[in-house]
């Protein structure tokens, strides 16, 4: 082939995108296929979707020249078409085979473009579809006649595809002619197109010499190239979708600038109100009432422009992010496969219900997420989802049911993993944590607590290491993976009934709500969504429990932090009074003791360079409108330290 | 005058290939489709030329797409891409009225060739 005619590099990456969707697709279909073994029939639908995905596939494969690729969608393709024309019937060897023809499809795939390691297995496996698939195509041969010859001169044509060369395309091209010729003489009237079929005659295929001379090109070269301008406008009028493809990168700088954008206009919108005050104060200040006169005109266009910034800048911001929003369903699509392997592997029968799949987030959040939604769903069969016999006798039906499911709930996407399973056994749980030595035998825990043991490293239930779960994949690394997305995890369980587990992800990372609160004279801020109330409490309603400081917020006991302290900070403590910033996070509050309150601002997150490492309790930094730099709290780790150990459970025992 | 041509493939990388190979040999690519209905709208409204198509897409296959392309131009010029082992389905097509066909994996020179042919 001729490589100066396409840049093979691009093609690649075409033959990549599309194949990861074919062979998605037909995972999908292999699914929609295996419902239809029980009853022996095929839907004809299915079969032939199946059919031409591998068979686009075998198509662009062959293109390129990847021949492994192209030689096992042909074997499989194959084994399609004898089902789709029904001569073999729909078993459930047949569809195991298709399932691991398609993995290892795949993976020939991402070796072919180089992304993986050739796989191994592929000879046996095609030996063992081979032997499967001869008994019914031997059947086949016997009932076609004619037909059964063809489809052998197929095989021995596949065969050789190792090399697809001349002599094969000659022969196959001659063999279109031959049974042209004799079609033409079998009817003599042919029907509607007649004129058409007598201008195409088989002559121009009979008469393709065996190395074809190449053509000069009827019109010049240049006239090519002074159409291309108009050809580029047609391209793009009669382009199939009307998309194109960015590097994710580029979205990346672009949200960067936009991201600089939002802190000057916050900085646009200080400067103009600070002056507009100004002028309000007219009278106190000799000097500005001097110059007011000119100076008012000036301020009012200031706000008014720093006001068409603001509106303008929100829509960049809000439509950068929309382009970076994907379906979360890209991610969703793998599992019904997942769900059912690990079904399988378990001897359990379970149903996967996905909802809400076309819910829309960060395309960096969704290809974050993946990961933490399959060790969940494994789980959920493994651990959740109890064995066909054991669901009948409670009552349950025999296929348990996972159902998986995402939402916008404001700011936030949730996705919901829920099955109808056996529930989290709390006394179990204490005492594996008992055993393990997470807890010790007079720790207090409520059942929140205990549930919550699950998510501590190193903590397993399972009383085998299944190879499914893996090494006992732990759920503290699922929670690990949605903290650092900045997300919530949360798990709810009813013994018996099943187990809930709750993801809430922000839509994106970059760019969030703050409440800015100054501490020892220096600026913090609070994501806000965080932030449930902020209050001004005296000394005397705070109480000390086991050293720790706490108040009782509405019958609640909250714990205090004390920022300054816990930073380390020169601050002193205000003898009467403090004020406190309540964060809640799934369930648990605590008080944040500030200094004062600095109102509210949207803020860029900046990550915390390497230099700076990881500090406890910071999670960024931000650079506010005045150009001054002001480091955000991680929550989420300063509720961590003030409810570990149990301080909080004693405290509530103390009867505070 | 450059000849004008439709792309009908359900395969991206084969409507790519098949494009680059004409468009650097002084044809014009007017239009792509990936399924036999959007290749027989898009014959209506623009008059191709010729179009090369292929067999096994869905929604309609190729062969009803050139059935329904020659009803409605009987002059119409269509290429089926082939593969090998669809012998049965060239010969349907081609005595539905598409004038030629090659066979894939394409050869660059043999698919100008067999459009001169058919342009002739």
């Amino acid at each position: 082939m001729s490589d100066e005619l396409f840049n093979r590099e691009e093609f690649i990456s075409y033959f990549r995108d599309e194949a990861e969707e074919l062979l998605q697709q037909i995972d999908a279909d292999l699914l929609r296929l295996e419902e239809f073994v029980s009853s022996g029939e095929t839907d004809p639908e299915i079969v032939n979707s199946l059919f031409r995905a591998l068979h686009t596939v075998k198509g662009s494969a062959g293109m390129l020249g990847f021949t492994d690729v192209q030689n096992l969608a042909h074997k499989l393709e194959n084994l399609c078409d004898l089902l789709r024309k029904e001569r073999m019937p729909l078993s459930e060897s047949a569809v195991d085979l298709l399932f691991t023809g398609r993995d290892l499809l795949t993976e020939l795939v991402e070796a072919a473009i180089g992304t993986h390691e050739a796989p191994g297995g592929v000879d046996e496996y095609i030996r063992k579809l081979d032997q499967f698939t001869s008994i019914y195509e031997e059947t086949a041969h016997v009932i076609e006649g004619r037909m059964g010859e063809q489809h052998s001169f197929d095989e021995a044509a596949a065969a050789e595809e190792e090399q697809v060369g001349n002599v094969d395309v000659e022969a196959f091209e001659a063999e279109v002619a031959r049974l042209l010729a004799e079609a033409e003489s079998r009817k003599a009237p042919a029907p509607p197109p007649v004129p058409a079929f007598e201008e195409a005659p088989p002559q121009p295929v009979a008469a393709v010499p065996a190395e074809p001379v190449r053509p000069a090109p009827q019109p010049p070269a240049p006239a090519a190239a002074d159409k291309a301008p108009a050809k580029n406008g047609e391209q793009k009028r009669s382009s199939i979708h009307q998309t194109i493809r960015v590097d994710i990168e580029r979205l990346d700088a672009l949200l960067n600038l936009v991201g600089e954008l939002v802190i000057n206009r916050t900085r646009i919108s200080d400067i103009a109100n600070t002056l507009e005050r100004l002028m309000g104060t007219k009278g106190t200040n000799g000097q500005v009432m001097a110059n007011s006169g000119v100076i008012a005109p000036l301020a009012k266009d200031l706000a008014d422009s720093a006001g068409l910034l603001a509106r303008t800048t929100n829509e960049i911001q809000e439509s950068i992010m929309k382009v970076r929003m994907v379906p979360i369903g890209q991610v969703f699509d793998r599992f019904p496969r997942l769900v059912r392997d690990v079904a399988k592997a378990r001897g359990k029968e379970v149903q996967l219900v996905i909802s809400g799949a076309e819910t829309d987030l960060d395309k960096t959040i969704v290809d974050e997420v993946g990961e933490p939604l399959m060790h969940l769903l494994r789980n959920n069969v493994d651990h959740g989802i109890e064995a066909p016999d054991e669901r009948e006798k409670m009552g349950k039906p025999r296929a348990g049911t996972i159902s998986l499911n995402a939402y916008h709930e404001g700011n936030q996407i949730i996705i919901e993993v829920s099955d109808d399973g056996a529930g989290i056994n709390l006394e179990k749980v204490r005492a594996r944590a008992l055993k393990q030595g997470l807890i010790s035998a007079d720790d207090r825990l409520s059942d929140r607590e205990i549930v919550e043991l699950i998510f501590t490293p190193g903590f397993s239930t399972a009383e085998v290491v299944s190879d499914v779960s893996g090494r006992g994949v732990g759920m503290d690394v699922v929670k690990r993976n949605i903290t650092r997305l900045k997300g919530v995890f949360d798990v709810d369980t009813v013994p018996g009934q099943g187990t809930r587990f709750t993801i809430k992800l922000p839509l994106t990372l970059a760019i969030i709500q703050a409440l800015l609160v100054r501490v020892a004279e220096e600026l913090y801020a609070i994501p806000l969504d965080s932030v449930i109330e902020s209050q001004r409490v005296e000394m005397s309603d705070v109480r000390t429990v086991h050293g720790n400081e706490v108040i009782t917020l509405r019958g609640q006991v909250v714990p205090l932090v004390r920022i300054a302290e816990f930073f380390q900070l020169d601050g002193k403590r205000d003898p009467d009074k403090v004020m406190i910033v309540i964060v809640g996070l799934q369930g648990r509050q605590v008080g944040l003791v500030v200094d004062s309150f600095e109102g509210e601002q949207e803020i860029v997150i900046k990550p915390l360079s390497d230099v700076v490492g990881r500090i406890a309790g910071i999670s960024g930094a931000t650079i506010l409108g005045n150009g001054s730099i002001s480091l955000i709290i991680d929550v989420h780790s300063l509720v961590s330290e003030a409810y570990s150990g149990g301080k909080v459970a004693r405290a509530e025992f103390s009867g505070v | 005058m450059s000849k004008r041509v439709l792309i009908v493939d359900d395969a991206v990388v084969m409507r790519m290939m098949i494009k680059g190979i004409l468009s650097k040999n002084g044809f014009e690519v007017v239009g792509e489709a990936q399924n036999g209905v959007e290749a027989v709208e898009k014959y209506k409204q623009l008059q191709p030329d010729l179009v090369t198509m292929d067999m096994v897409m869905p929604e309609m296959d190729g062969i009803s797409a050139v059935k329904q392309i020659v009803a409605s131009d009987p002059n119409a010029r269509i290429i089926m891409c082939t593969s090998m082992g669809q012998q049965a389905l060239v010969v349907e097509a081609i005595q539905a009225g598409a004038k030629s066909f090659i066979t894939k994996p394409f050869q660059p020179p043999k698919i100008l060739e067999t459009i001169q042919k058919v342009l002739s």
